[in-house]
């Protein structure tokens, strides 16, 4: 009996157990879609829908590790595209958040000479002070830094999308009977080489010329490699699938 | 735990599979529009003796023409397959080639072409065809190629595959110009004279069904209507009035024909009864109503007037007799032309004493002048909508040019003795 | 031209003259008759033919005068309105149809430029303001016939306005 009433808690404990995960991870998963779906449709999805031209303007200094003579022949890219950006894109994206840092750390030492005229002050004193100083400008700079950070990263997105954008345009020959307002929406898987290894029609726009233009758009680009200067992270995050929505606006009708 | 930990495992992959729905949407909403690299590789012959035509070549100079493809030169094919195991995509790829084009022909009472159409990219069939006829047809055979690929390809209904009136003019030094009414294929090719004479011929039209044609003949020293069949040959005068017989158009229903005649005064539009030959007349003003030609659904009419002073292009309700002006921009805007699509519609535009062909969309209202030569006139649309004929002149001489409806392409068609004029583009033929 | 009607004329009289010679018969009376009346037609033949030989001679004057302004009148660009030389040379026209039933044909002709059958339409529009001007002068419409060549049949072939002004016209024939 003894065994048996021992063994009866427990039993609904393994019972009840798993009961209570799998409702924890309903909840969880509950939550974790809602997330998803709230803060995806805000924020996540990077719907790049500028003109190319007005996001030179925009961005990290993308033409940088941008292959230049990309938008106009059509049959060079593939070669010219390959050896160029390597060497390039390291550099380019680094310079860039420091001169936007800049303004801040000249801004905060100014605020503080001026309790200095309080004549007590030893110079131990005046050495602590300074040094209090320098690390509130220093936490200060590195807060400020971290908030760069975040935004680059952000902006980084945004700029690689904008770079695929650029690159898919370049190809993009649509039959004439393309109308604006038509949408093919193509899925996009990479591998971290900026490799396309498959390209699925997620809405077919219902003709089919105009769906597979689009498919050749991307099959003509191929890969996008400078997708490899990204960290590992904004790649899963972003671009190993993405998707295109093929929507032309500048058709004459 | 070990459950647990594999619950979550799956809840994990589950949001991110989820998530796939959240991914990063990238809009693309511009394009190059290049034309598309497509290699019409020679056909194999598996006739005996020489192949009659090369098809390939005809085909080949079709897609060229439209401006939407560039054919890749037969020089720098790295093989010519003719059966898709033969085809390497590599190769065609590394020659950036975007699609490629391979076909047998063999004949015997019929010629048989039988071809298939590969995307490279894809590396898949995007279209195959046979097309069979007559070996004197070959020609045409290969217009029906191109009309199938352009389709596939475009997404619109190739028109290769039809054929072209012409009026061409021999001139006489200190004598009567000769005139030959002449039909040849949409490129130009295998002309034949129609009608010849030392009096003027003009105004050839189409019948919708591409079986007949109409035309104005001066043969009797005064302008008549007459109508031929294209088949027989057989012909008809339909009208014989005082002055002005001219520009016969035919209804989209094929049984009405519009015209100009000035019996009754000043020029005007009447509509014939083809079946009963009975004159209805349509327009009553005192100034020069002509050049009528149809919308696409037959209920209106377009025409040329200047009843405000210059010739402008009006249109005329059937239903409610009302007539509007359609052109303001331009002090001269004179025989419209409509494509199929009810929409487009071409016509001769002055501009700065010059004369170009220009394109009036009828939704937007926006007019686009589409040539730049200055004795641009008799605007003829392709039935697909994406070309148009006109005449022009060239080095003093009377010639035919096309130009694609976005202005995008243009080219001139073989120069042949004396002046050529007065393009008609056919219907699609019936096959 | 003109001699043709009147050879025609004298044939009559001829015939006739031969019928009544032909139905007088041998009677002697008659033919005493059949005389006097082939002296008199021989007579009224005389006459006609004098009066033929004036009328040809004044004929002659006018035609010489309609010769001299020529057969062609010119036109301005887009327009039908007669100058002031096509009218003058217009009315020598005049002077020589109302002498006589005579029918014409005015051809209107236009420059390259514009459309063909809009053309087509401004040279009918051209032939009929010769007819109008002629009908004001006495010349019935019925005898003026008008027919558009349009762009057609161009007198200078090729471009610019030496060659446009010369095409840009009525020929009266």
């Amino acid at each position: 009996m003894g065994t048996s009433i021992y063994a009866k808690p427990t039993l609904p404990r393994i019972i009840v157990r798993p009961a209570l995960a799998s409702l924890a991870l309903h909840a969880l998963m509950l939550l974790a879609l809602t997330v998803n779906w709230a803060s995806q449709d805000d924020s996540r999805v990077i719907t790049v829908k500028t003109i190319p031209k007005s996001i030179n303007a925009k961005l990290v200094d993308i033409s940088d590790f941008q292959p230049k003579p990309k938008p106009k022949p059509k049959p060079k890219p593939k070669t010219v595209s390959k050896p160029k950006p390597k060497p390039k894109a390291k550099a380019a994206p680094k310079p860039k958040p420091k001169p936007v840092t800049k303004p801040k750390p000249v801004a905060k030492p100014k605020p503080k000479p001026e309790p200095k005229p309080e004549p007590k002050l030893t110079a131990a004193e005046l050495a602590d002070l300074a040094r209090a100083e320098l690390s509130h400008a220093m936490e200060a700079e590195e807060q400020e830094q971290q908030q760069q950070a975040t935004a680059t990263a952000g902006e980084l997105a945004a700029s690689y999308a904008a770079l695929i954008q650029r690159t898919v345009v370049s190809r993009w020959s649509r039959p004439p009977s393309a109308r604006n307002g038509m949408e093919v929406l193509l899925a996009l898987q990479l591998i971290p080489t900026g490799e396309i290894v498959s390209v699925t029609v997620v809405k077919s726009s219902g003709n089919s010329a105009f769906d597979r233009s689009a498919i050749n758009a991307v099959e003509k680009a191929e890969r996008f490699p400078e997708l490899q200067k990204l960290p590992a992270g904004e790649f899963e995050k972003n671009f190993r699938r993405f998707r295109l929505l093929f929507r032309p606006e500048d058709l004459r009708y | 735990m070990k459950t647990v930990a594999l619950a979550l495992f799956n809840v994990v992959l589950l949001v991110v599979s989820l998530g796939a729905k959240a991914e990063l949407v990238i809009e693309i909403t511009q394009g190059v529009d290049d034309p598309t690299a497509i290699a019409v590789v020679p056909f194999a012959w598996q006739g005996s003796g020489t192949a009659p035509e090369d098809i390939s070549v005809v085909v080949q100079s079709d897609l060229e023409r439209s401006g939407q493809f560039a054919p890749v030169d037969r020089r720098d094919m790295l093989g010519f397959p003719s059966t898709q195991k033969d085809i390497f995509y590599r190769d065609w790829r590394a020659i950036e080639t975007e699609y490629v084009l391979i076909g047998r022909v063999s004949s015997t009472d019929q010629m048989r072409i039988e071809y298939e159409l590969f995307d490279v990219l894809r590396q898949a069939s995007v279209y195959k065809g046979v097309e069979q006829g007559s070996p004197n047809e070959a020609r045409m055979l290969a217009h029906r190629v191109s009309d199938r690929v352009y389709e596939a390809l475009t997404g619109i209904r190739g028109a290769f595959a039809t054929r072209l009136l012409y009026v061409a003019v021999t001139r006489v030094p200190q004598g009567k110009d000769h005139y030959r009414l002449t039909l040849a294929d949409s490129d130009g090719a295998r002309p034949i004279v129609l009608l010849e004479s030392r009096e003027p011929v003009l105004a050839p039209a189409w019948s919708p069904d591409g079986k007949h044609i109409a035309y104005v003949s001066f043969e009797t020293t005064r302008p008549a209507i007459y109508r031929q069949n294209l088949l027989t040959g057989a012909r008809e005068q339909l009208t014989n009035f005082r002055g002005l017989n001219g520009a016969p158009a035919w209804s989209p229903d094929g049984r009405t024909m519009a015209m100009v005649l000035s019996k009754d005064g000043s020029p005007d539009i009447y509509l014939m009864d083809l079946a009963s030959k009975r004159l209805t007349r349509v327009t009553r003003h005192y100034a020069i109503d002509t050049e009528p030609t149809w919308m696409p659904d037959g209920k209106s009419l377009l025409f040329t007037s200047d009843r405000g002073g210059r010739p402008q292009i009006y249109r005329y309700d059937l239903a409610s007799g009302q007539s509007n002006r359609l052109t303001y921009e331009g002090a001269y805007n004179a025989r419209a032309r409509v494509a199929q699509d009810g929409r487009n519609v071409v016509m001769v535009h002055q501009k700065s004493g010059r004369f170009h062909i220009a394109l009036l969309d009828l939704v937007t209202d926006r007019l686009q002048i589409l040539t730049s030569t200055e004795l641009d006139e008799s605007p003829s649309i392709a039935p697909n909508g994406s070309m148009l004929l006109y005449a022009t002149k060239f080095q003093g001489r009377g010639i035919l040019a096309a130009v694609s409806v976005d202005g995008g392409v243009k080219f001139r068609l073989p120069a042949r003795d004396g002046d050529v004029r007065e393009p008609a583009w056919s219907p699609y033929m019936s096959r | 031209m003109k001699h043709l009607p009147v050879a025609g004329k004298a044939i009559t009289l001829l015939f006739t003259a031969a019928f009544l010679v032909a139905c007088s018969g041998s009677d002697t009376k008659e033919s005493d008759e059949a005389a006097a009346a082939a002296a008199a037609a021989e007579a009224a033949r005389a006459a006609e033919q004098a009066a033929a030989a004036a009328s040809s001679t004044e004929e002659a004057r006018m035609r010489e005068a309609a010769m001299a302004v020529g057969n062609v009148f010119y036109f301005e660009f887009d327009s039908s309105t007669l100058t002031p030389q096509a009218r003058e040379a217009l009315d020598a026209h005049i002077v020589l149809l109302k002498s006589n039933d005579q029918t014409v044909r005015l051809e209107g002709h236009t420059d390259e430029r514009g459309t063909r059958e809009y053309n087509m339409a401004l040279g009918e529009r051209r032939a009929n303001a010769v007819r109008d001007y002629m009908a004001g002068s006495g010349v019935a419409n019925y005898r003026v016939e008008s027919v558009s060549y349009g762009e057609e049949q161009p007198v200078g072939y090729g471009s610019g306005e030496s060659n446009w002004s010369q095409n840009r016209r009525v020929e009266l024939k």
